[in-house]
């Protein structure tokens, strides 16, 4: 998801769910009812869904739903295909090396191309000669970029003197590219254009571009577009040299409380200052692109999470109808918030097919990847937190900066406004400009980072008030989820063997931490899907949407197997293709909750176009029939014979035409959303949702290095259509987070503004040998949102890890870490109480 | 940005003695070309300044592993992988088969050489100090003929060693240790696999009616180049192991390397872990384990 959408999805409440959650902030229902008052009624039904978490509490509640709407799904346990453990339906193309990705397309003549980027970190371009490159013989066009995606822009462009070409603001932005017969000519040629720059003053470091008299970024207020690029903050926030901010909410998005008045009601008072680091997302496969310009219009493969975004992007940029721009991505390799739009590399590209008359691949390597396509921001974090002696929380102040480098979005508020109960919260984030590459949102953008402060001072608290972290979260979090998983994870954990803050004797101590997450219910009212059957009984689904290694395509398949009574191996699946119904974006992990409705509704309209034509031949009405085991039968018990029966395929064969075809799209939440914007496709859903982690740690004293030992992930995500592909990615999760944790660290140089380690040998990424047991388990908790009351599970996974880990070390060693990465030199430095040195990845 | 390719040469000599021809005639012109598990890491960053090579990889020469009853002997081109699985220098040679289970991944473990990890003379790598506790000595040859130099005296400055510019390494010697040896290995990394060490030591060492007999202490990454302390195995010879050696140790050592800040670490990081890790080596010495 951009930025910009996870900034609603902060500012606006989620309000309370059935299952218990924060209280309904009054602006967020009066934004709801006039949304929902200025549209017709549609017509609906009254419909009994479940409603709950099985195992603890379930019960049924009754939603208003459109009046064509499947019956509701009853629970896993009740049916054949979803919930069930399936393997991937593409796996065995992926461990075979047959699923072909961006940079595995080739096309007849296509070129290779390589871009050509600024070693300055902020500079005035006097020139450039491309004549030594275009004298190259296998050069074949060159194209110089007019205007860069992804940095902010200038409110007031007359700030700034006039430029011939684009400003350089960060080490590593694209200028121009040139493509060739092979990719190395081009990059031969790609260093033949010839750059004339004039450095200008630059600051890459935070807390020096807060400065006063601190080189500008730009010289005025500046907003970053949240457009399918991915990130951007909230536009129109006043600026003060490099700082642009503070954005002030309160309690769950509302305006501040009154948190004076919250501490002075508090018994305890808890603080720190938390730092985080810039991460990358480093994805396995990089940025690119394969762009096929021909005059009846663009053909563009690339590595994206969202081919509509793309599709839409290029359309603006090339003035193309959307008509006639396609994207297509079958198979992706990971983009982790950073793979929405065209990118200056998707740009450039199709201008290179465009002047050369051929397709042109463009694929970034992992120095472009690490210094131009996006980051998590860094941030700095006051936090401060009062309680009663109960534990009853009185305030919540934050204070964030975080730099976002040309971009904005740096925000970090998301847990502290919407975790815990508290009456009194406020929260002031502020992004600050460095000559660094853009951010773009990452994983649940803001959360890992506000959750490392977060869960840490709440653990400080428990300990201040003599209370076990769980137990005071059980009396300030009301989510029944949450409460849930903390019982279960305690369980499995053995939570009661943990011992106080540094017991252990030897060099190497040993400690279990606690913390928790919170994501939003969001949806992307753009997910739409079309199921056909054909008279041979061969069922194929068509979707835009893409799987970016999630495994929508599996989810897919199961729900549409489950509606039609067959196997998800028995539907074919045709999607990351814009030419066919509009797919969802996969940010925010909302493509599962906004796309498998749809496929469901599909599959149960093409259902009962098929019974009402073979009813006859059943003797028979549609509505006495039942898909099940692959056969078409009366909704009797097995055992009865008396009434006939047929196999699908030999429904299939008694269709009238060749083909059937039903299309559906999501609808609106059964009661509608909190809150929806009247400008886009996106809703935010009732309530939220979370997680809860429990690390295991063992800190070597000698050395500083913090090993993680065993992970025990439980969460939930409504109903579960997957849970061996939940389980992946929980696993993911749960890597990324050890990793941003302990190891991950964009290094930039103060006094060259480049980037240290830009590569994967020295930005270091947890490896094999650093991943721990991770037990995942999975609640299943049904909130009645829709046909298949599903949802995702990308962000919630990582969002805790970090601070589970430090709560843990805390534990090992009676030492709080207020700065991630735990490197062994920060560690050890803590250790002996002082601070280690900055920069460096010790 | 990757090195342009078709700027490189790369020559394969049929025997060692075209290479050794190659080397005598056009010397400091043509540069060795073995696993190339470095040179292809600066190849791919575009750092690779050196364009001509020969490959050694294909040279039987340079292979093969001998045991007498004093020595192993082991040909420059041995992988890491061939170290970790010789029988004998599982068994007596303990420290270098940990140094070449930690080197890189599999991949590197599988192409990489103890004669290119020697040569290359990077002072971070991790079997130098293994071979610097055991007395390595080296095989240094020229179509000019062969000589044979302690591994102690092999590295002279960052990246410069003794080695002429005609010359290549051929072989690596260890005396066999004694059964009664003690000997410790640590690397310190970023992570547990596939990072480049902060700190790496190897201590050897032989104690007699409670008193160090012989002790060899050996660290990557604190110094320009892997480096023998032996100041600090003065202040130890002959010493019964208390509190008040360790001590003594500890101070000697902390004025006998000098490691600096990079991007891996820094140097009250290293200093500190060095010290640590010595002390460690030390008490276990006292401890008899």
């Amino acid at each position: 998801m951009s930025e910009a959408q996870q900034d609603k999805a902060t500012t606006n409440a989620p309000a309370s769910a059935p299952t218990g959650e924060p209280p309904v902030p009054k602006a967020a229902v009066e934004e709801a009812k006039k949304a929902a008052n200025k549209k017709p009624e549609p017509a609906t039904r009254a419909q009994l869904v479940p409603a709950g978490i099985v195992g603890a509490k379930m019960s049924e509640i009754e939603r208003a739903v459109p009046l064509d709407e499947p019956p509701p799904l009853p629970l896993n346990s009740e049916l054949k295909v979803i919930g069930k453990r399936v393997p991937r339906v593409d796996g065995r193309l992926k461990v075979t090396g047959a699923a072909k990705y961006t940079a595995d397309v080739r096309l007849p003549g296509m070129l290779f191309a390589r871009m050509v980027t600024s070693p300055h970190p902020h500079a005035r371009i006097r020139s450039i000669d491309t004549s030594a490159a275009e004298a190259h013989r296998q050069v074949r066009a060159i194209h110089i970029l007019d205007r860069v995606l992804g940095n902010a822009e200038l409110r007031d462009k007359s700030k700034e003197l006039p430029a011939k070409f684009p400003i350089v603001r960060f080490a590593g932005q694209p200028i121009a590219a040139v493509a060739a017969t092979t990719q190395a000519a081009a990059d031969e040629a790609a260093r033949l254009v010839k750059v004339v720059y004039e450095p200008l003053p630059f600051v890459v470091d935070m807390d020096k571009a807060r400065e006063a008299g601190a080189p500008l970024v730009f010289p005025g207020p500046a907003d970053q577009s949240g457009s399918a690029g991915g990130g951007g903050g909230p536009a129109g926030v006043k600026q003060k040299g490099n700082v642009r901010g503070p954005v002030r909410s309160g309690p769950h998005g509302q305006p501040p409380g009154d948190v004076e008045k919250g501490f002075k009601e508090a018994d305890v008072i808890v603080e720190g200052e938390f730092r985080t680091q810039v991460q990358t997302h480093s994805a396995l496969e990089t940025h690119g692109v394969v762009a096929d310009w021909k005059p009846e219009g663009l053909t563009v493969y690339s590595s994206t999470q969202g081919t509509g975004s793309v599709r839409d992007e290029l359309a603006e940029i090339f003035k193309l109808k959307k008509s006639q721009v396609r994207v297509v991505t079958e198979f992706m390799g990971g983009g982790f918030g950073a793979k929405f739009g065209a990118g200056n590399y998707g740009a450039l590209a199709t201008h290179l097919s465009k002047k050369a008359g051929a397709p042109v691949r463009l694929m970034l390597d992992r120095k472009d990847e690490h210094l131009s396509t996006g980051n998590r921001p860094d941030s700095v974090q006051k936090l401060r937190i009062g309680a009663r002696r109960d534990g009853t929380l009185t305030a919540i102040h934050l204070q964030s900066y975080g730099t976002a480098g040309t971009g904005t979005g740096a925000g970090t508020a998301g847990p502290a406004q919407n975790m815990y109960e508290c009456s009194h919260i406020s929260t002031e984030e502020s992004d600050v400009f460095t000559h660094a590459g853009p951010a773009a949102a990452f994983r649940a953008p803001g959360h890992p980072q506000g959750c490392f402060a977060l869960e840490q001072l709440i653990d400080e608290l428990a300990e201040r008030l003599q209370v076990d972290p769980l137990a005071l979260r059980d009396k300030i979090d009301k989510s029944d989820a949450r409460r849930e998983e903390r019982r279960i994870g305690a369980e499995r954990v053995n939570w009661s063997r943990r011992h106080a803050p540094s017991a252990d004797k030897g060099a190497v101590k040993r400690g279990i931490g606690v913390a928790q997450a919170v994501w939003y219910r969001l949806i992307n009212l753009d997910s739409s899907v079309e199921v056909r059957l054909t008279r041979d009984g061969s069922v194929e689904l068509l979707s835009g949407v893409q799987d970016i290694g999630g495994g929508i395509r599996t989810a897919l398949a199961q729900v549409v197997a489950e509606e039609l009574g067959l196997k998800p191996t028995d539907i074919t699946l045709r999607i990351g293709d814009t030419a066919f119904p509009n797919g969802p974006a996969s940010g925010g992990s909302m493509t599962t909750g906004s796309i498998t409705p749809a496929a469901r509704n599909a599959a149960h309209k093409l259902k009962l176009q098929l019974l009402e034509q073979v009813a006859p031949a059943l003797d028979t009405t549609p509505d006495h029939l039942v898909m099940r085991d692959g056969v078409v039968s009366r909704d009797l018990p097995s055992t009865s014979k008396a009434y006939k029966s047929m196999t699908f395929k030999q429904a299939a064969a008694k269709l009238q035409t060749e083909q059937i075809a039903a299309r559906a799209s999501r609808n609106d939440d059964y009661g509608g959303f909190v809150f929806k914007n009247e400008k886009d496709a996106f809703g935010f859903g009732i309530g939220t949702y979370g997680g809860v982690q429990f690390v295991e740690v063992a800190v070597d004293t000698e050395t500083g290095i913090v090993k993680v030992e065993r992970v025990v992930a439980v969460h939930d995500c409504g109903r579960p259509i997957n849970p061996l592909a939940l389980e992946s990615q929980i696993n993911g999760g749960v890597l990324q987070g050890i990793s941003y944790a302990l190891y991950e660290n964009r290094i930039l140089d103060r006094n060259t503004g480049k980037m240290v380690n830009p590569n994967l040998e020295q930005y270091k990424i947890a490896g094999s040998r650093e991943t721990p047991v991770i037990e995942t388990i999975l609640i299943e908790e049904y909130v009645g949102r829709n046909s298949t009351d599903a949802g995702g599970i990308g962000e919630p996974s990582t969002i805790p890890t970090a601070a589970a880990i430090a709560n843990a070390v805390y534990n090992a060693t009676g030492v709080r870490m207020y700065e991630i990465p735990m490197t062994p030199a920060h560690v050890l430095a803590a250790l002996k109480g002082g601070a280690a040195k900055k920069g460096v990845n010790a | 940005m990757r090195a342009y390719l078709p700027g490189y040469e790369l020559v394969v000599p049929r025997d060692l003695a075209e290479a050794l021809a190659l080397l005598r005639d056009e010397p400091g012109a043509w540069k060795p070309f073995a696993g190339g598990t470095d040179l292809m890491v600066l190849f791919e960053a575009g750092r690779l300044a050196h364009r001509k090579f020969f490959s050694i990889l294909q040279l039987p020469e340079l292979r093969g592993v001998e045991e007498t009853s004093e020595h192993v002997t082991l040909g420059a081109l041995t992988t890491y992988t061939e170290v970790q699985r010789h029988a004998t220098l599982r068994r007596e040679f303990p420290m270098l088969c940990r140094a070449a289970r930690e080197t890189g991944g599999v991949a590197i473990q599988n192409r990489g050489t103890l004669g290119g990890n020697i040569a290359n003379a990077s002072p971070a790598a991790d079997s130098p100090p293994a071979l610097l506790a055991y007395d390595a000595q080296l095989e240094l040859i020229s179509a000019a003929g062969s000589r044979w130099v302690a591994y102690g005296d092999f590295h002279t400055g960052y990246k410069q060693t003794v080695m002429r510019p005609d010359e290549l390494v051929a072989r690596i010697r260890c005396p066999r240790p004694s059964t009664n040896a003690k000997q410790y290995a640590r690397k310190v990394g970023t992570r547990r696999a596939q990072a480049i060490s902060k700190i790496c030591f190897a201590g050897l060492a032989e104690m007699f009616d409670g008193r160090v007999a012989e002790i060899r202490l050996a660290f990557g990454s604190v110094a320009p180049t892997v480096v023998r302390c032996r100041r600090t195995e003065a202040v130890l010879s002959g010493q019964k192991i208390d509190a008040a050696t360790i001590r003594a140790a500890r101070s000697e050592l902390a004025v006998e390397i000098a490691p600096i800040d990079d991007v891996r670490s820094t140097a009250g990081y290293r200093l500190r872990v060095a010290l640590n890790v010595l002390e460690e080596f030390l008490s276990r010495l006292a401890a008899n384990e």
